[in-house]
């Protein structure tokens, strides 16, 4: 192919040109890469902070229990059920737990509470719980004793070492009543939570709702969100037709329309972002189809056509697109990489916000295939479309003109 | 017989607010073997006429016939046809491909015209051989003198087994004894294939080189002389 290979040739002859070209691209990639990573790495922070603390990406539940809520729709789990979602490759961890609600009084006090009962060790290890105790200790394997969030201890006006009630109803409308005493205080992110949570170990739990061998719910946590589905799907393998298989997006459904109505102004900055990255680009495409334009304009009059030229100019523009998306790519992981490793802090209010919600206050980045993917294709498709000026303008030489001189 | 037959023809540029009258009624014919110059001052309508009779531009009036080929009547992709297998050109200067050498860009326009491998190489050879640069067949244009390079253009033309080779102030760019030994090269391969040259020029040293000068003045013919040595 002799204009592939004049369009190779082509590009180094004019090295610096073809360098301006592909450094034009190569900015836009680590600009978008750069910007995309920041806003879906906090996304992906909120989310994750979120899930490990409540849901998990991945819940398994007694079918109906998302609807119902009610104990009759609880689940019997196994060890070796377990096992096996947890040796899932993608799984970093697994809770089993009983959510349910309560009475809980003390003295002449009564408040509504939400009972989670769960494995204290899987739970510290998937969220941190143990980290948040600001009062007396955290739940051993055999603690008898209670949780007790912060603003309900307040509520309730209980303190380490209190004992308190609790009245229920139980699997199949068995009567649960128990005396708790409170082991520790811990404060939750969520304001609504942190008014209202009470754990106990999943056998207290179980013991008190008359539930042996069942849970509501086994959370799942996963290290990387691309591979919700895919895990998903195999946790759904695990299961026979009387569980169900969910994840977070319809678990919590306000979560997902919060983070996308905030991606949604992302996207429209981003639109922008490209308008400016491909007005960048054409101005310096414009420079160059204009210093070429005898160099055009001679090899139609020998007898070439537009169509064979336009060809050869598109290769080259081809080459430098991918050039410049590729090499920004391969130049913005390792700065991506070393984001990810070291978040930028967050200060000031936006820090103190942060904090107040239980989330780090850092600006984590997020690196993904996916990310590289769509940003790398999204600026080498802008960077094809403005290739289109040199085969329009190609079209349109007044080649008689362009001789002349 | 006439290889190009210029009838009335008048090129009128409408682009300015006062349009240039850059030629008017053009009546002459070129004949097999023609060794011919287009003299005149600048601004004269060298160029337009040369422009007109290639199929780089098209009149405003009139018509040329190659060939007995009237190209009013070709499409623009027609006419870009027609120039690979008609018409060979050399401009002033920065006539060659820049990424081709000397050999490729000879080579180039007969892989445009889809000849043999076999073809482009003997045809490139000989040419090159004939302009005496068979020793820098591998270099490329920016390794060549302009004087070389002009000669490159030269075998390029001749190429593509034109019908006539339209050269538009070949010498302008180069001193004179580059100037002389071009036109002599292209008087040579005038006389040896037969191939007609209309090339334009402001430059005395290479008019009398010209067997007939066609002398044009404010896009009018002024004269049309036989040089009688
Ligand atoms: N595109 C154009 N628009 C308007 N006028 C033009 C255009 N091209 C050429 N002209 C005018 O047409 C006239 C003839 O120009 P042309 O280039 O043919 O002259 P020339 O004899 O080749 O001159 P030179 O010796 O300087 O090359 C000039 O007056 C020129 O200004
Ligand atoms: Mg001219």
């Amino acid at each position: 192919m002799i204009y592939v290979q004049m369009a190779w040739a082509n590009l180094w002859r004019n090295k610096n040109r073809t360098l301006i070209t592909v450094s034009s691209v190569f900015f836009a990639v680590v600009l978008v890469l750069f910007i995309r990573s920041m806003k879906l790495g906090s996304y992906n922070h909120i989310i994750t902070n979120t899930l490990s603390l409540y849901t998990g990406f991945i819940q398994v539940q007694g079918k109906g229990f998302n609807d119902t809520k009610s104990l009759e729709n609880s689940m019997a789990l196994s060890d070796t059920q377990l096992m096996s979602v947890k040796s899932i490759n993608e799984v970093t961890s697994v809770v089993p737990r009983i959510e349910s609600f309560a009475l809980a009084s003390v003295k002449n006090r009564t408040e509504g509470v939400s009972v989670t009962g769960t494995d204290p060790k899987a739970e510290a290890a998937m969220n941190g719980l143990n980290g948040r105790v600001t009062n007396g200790k955290y739940l051993d394997p055999h603690s008898k004793g209670a949780l007790v969030g912060e603003g309900l201890a307040r509520r309730l006006n209980v303190l380490v070492g209190d004992t308190l009630v609790l009245l229920s109803q139980g699997y199949y409308g068995m009567s649960a009543a128990g005396i708790f005493a409170v082991e520790g205080i811990i404060r939750l992110p969520l304001p609504d939570l942190d008014n209202s949570m009470l754990y106990l170990t999943l056998p207290t739990a179980q013991w008190f709702l008359s539930m042996q061998g069942r849970v509501t719910s086994l959370a799942v946590m996963i290290e990387n969100p691309d591979k919700e589905n895919q895990v998903a799907a195999k946790v759904r393998k695990l299961f026979s037709d009387n569980y169900d298989v969910l994840t977070w997006r319809e678990l919590i459904p306000d979560l997902l329309q919060g983070i996308e109505f905030s991606n949604a102004s992302g996207i429209i900055m981003l639109s922008i972002l490209y308008l400016v990255i491909a007005f960048g680009i054409f101005g310096t495409v414009i420079m160059m189809t204009a210093e070429r334009r005898r160099e055009f304009s001679i090899m139609i009059s020998i007898g070439m056509k537009p169509k064979q030229l336009s060809f050869m100019v598109f290769i080259e523009t081809v080459v430098i697109a991918m050039l410049g998306a590729v090499s920004g790519a391969v130049a913005s992981l390792p700065v991506l990489l070393y984001m990810k490793a070291n978040p930028i802090p967050l200060s000031g209010q936006l820090g103190k916000t942060t904090l107040q919600y239980g989330f780090e206050p850092i600006l984590p980045f997020l690196v993904s295939a996916s990310l590289f993917v769509h940003q790398g294709v999204v600026v080498f498709v802008i960077a094809l479309m403005v290739s289109m000026y040199p085969l329009w303008s190609i079209n349109r030489i007044n080649i008689s003109d362009e001789l002349r001189a | 017989m006439a290889v190009i037959q210029a009838l009335n023809l008048t090129k009128v540029y409408n682009e300015s607010e006062v349009p240039v009258r850059a030629l008017h009624n053009i009546n002459f014919e070129v004949t097999d073997g023609e060794f011919t110059a287009i003299v005149g001052p600048s601004g004269s309508g060298k160029s337009t006429l040369l422009h007109i009779l290639g199929g780089l531009d098209r009149p405003s009036e009139g018509k040329v016939t190659v060939g007995g080929v009237n190209l009013n009547l070709l499409s623009s992709t027609k006419l870009i046809e027609f120039r690979l297998f008609n018409i060979g050109f050399v401009f002033q200067a920065f006539n060659l491909i820049p990424v081709l050498t000397a050999r490729e860009n000879v080579e180039f326009i007969m892989l445009l015209q889809k000849r043999s491998a076999q073809e482009r190489i003997k045809r490139g050879q000989e040419l090159l051989d004939a302009v005496g640069l068979s020793n820098r067949a591998d270099h490329r244009p920016v390794q060549l003198s302009g004087g070389e390079q002009q000669r490159v253009a030269v075998a390029r033309a001749l190429a593509s087994r034109p019908k006539f080779v339209l050269a538009d102030e070949p010498t302008a760019n180069l001193d004179s004894k580059a100037a002389g030994n071009l036109l002599s090269i292209m008087s040579d391969l005038n006389k040896k294939l037969g191939t007609v040259f209309l090339f334009s020029t402001h430059d005395e040293r290479v008019i009398h080189r010209a067997r007939r000068v066609i002398t044009l003045r404010d896009g009018e013919i002024e004269s049309d002389k036989n040089n009688s040595r």
